[in-house]
């Protein structure tokens, strides 16, 4: 029997992301503003648009970061639900089928191919949206690799996509729980 | 004279590249096409909403040509307006047709303050939700979608675009 995971119960929520990155946004901005204390020091010898280039430099790596953070979350949450229908030994098909991969791979069942994998065969329905979700994760890769490469990914992630489809997985998730 | 095994494994994987591949199926010139008059047609909307305050001298208008890069797409030219209300500045700027999840686009206005987001979605979807609209009728439009926590899509009005354009002023 494979050993359980204890959960840490530290995996950041969706709204704990968002406030962190408001907050983040918020304070970069001011920063780079008339309005903070450090502006005349900070900025010597800057025109107007060297400011706006570098503000925007930030909030980009920003979202770039927060956009990790979301992906990271969202992983948490369909290994956590993998983890529970294992452990509850729930009956439903997914569950029943999930329980099959643990007796072989536990809690180091690939997110893609094993778990993600189960969801679309066992909801077809929800496919595009799970195939959606495997191409982000391809973009967390390029992300947590040092992004050296240019990534082919067809799609444009940002802060907002992310959190957009991670919202409505996690309502699935809590849905079909 | 029976096919070669290799030569049936080899003609097997081409079938199957030639399934997934999306271009094969989708025109994406004309996907390009109908995107840049997604994007002339919501500025036409915002022209009707604040065509008033423009011939006042209340708002000015500039326009500046931008460069976008998708995967689908390649560079491409759109354009990008500011709006100068004051000393303030508004920039309405489109971000790209093919943006992750269930929208067919995106162009977002920003200022210091903040930013709203005008997503191209299907008429009747009112959140974020794993629906597939793709295949079916649905009538395709601008809303407006509210900053998170809780994302809703509202119907792009001359009221709800006001009420953005004051969240992103005068917050």
């Amino acid at each position: 029997m494979p050993k359980r995971v204890s959960l840490s119960g530290q995996n950041l929520c969706l709204s704990d992301i968002k406030d962190y990155y408001d907050d983040s946004k918020s304070a970069l901005t001011l920063y780079f503003s008339l309005h903070s204390v450090d502006y005349n020091d900070r900025f010597v010898d800057y025109n107007i648009n060297e400011i706006e280039q570098e503000l925007q430099a930030r909030l980009d790596e920003l979202d770039r970061l927060t956009s990790f953070s979301i992906l990271s979350s969202l992983e948490a949450s369909f290994r956590m639900n993998y983890l529970i229908r294992c452990n509850q030994k729930k009956k439903d098909t997914l569950s029943r089928k999930m329980r099959e991969v643990y007796q072989v791979k536990g809690s180091r069942a690939s997110l893609e191919d094993d778990i993600l994998m189960l969801w679309k065969e066992v909801y077809p329905e929800y496919k595009i949206f799970i195939s959606e979700v495997i191409t982000a994760f391809k973009y967390r890769h390029w992300l947590a690799h040092g992004r050296y490469w240019e990534p082919k990914l067809g799609r444009i992630y940002d802060y907002y996509s992310l959190y957009d489809l991670a919202y409505s997985m996690e309502h699935l998730l809590t849905s079909l729980n | 004279m029976a096919i070669k095994q290799y030569l049936k494994q080899f003609e097997e994987f081409l079938e199957q590249e030639v399934k997934q591949d999306d271009s094969s199926v989708i025109d994406y010139e004309q996907e390009k096409k109908e995107w840049l008059a997604r994007i002339d047609e919501f500025y036409a909307l915002i022209q009707k909403f604040i065509g008033d305050y423009l011939k006042q001298g209340k708002i000015i208008q500039e326009w500046k040509i931008i460069q976008l890069q998708e995967d689908y797409f390649g560079e491409y030219e759109v354009q990008q307006l500011m709006l100068k209300i004051g000393k303030k500045r508004l920039i309405f700027k489109p971000i790209g047709r093919f943006l992750i999840g269930f929208n067919r686009g995106r162009i977002d206005l920003s200022s210091d303050i903040g930013t709203v987001r005008f997503v191209l979605l299907p008429e009747e979807l009112e959140s974020p939700q794993v629906i597939d609209f793709n295949n079916s009728n649905a009538k395709w439009c601008w809303k407006i979608a509210t900053s998170p926590p809780k994302v809703s899509y509202l119907e792009l009005t001359e009221q709800s675009f006001f009420e953005a354009l004051i969240e992103v002023v005068n917050a």
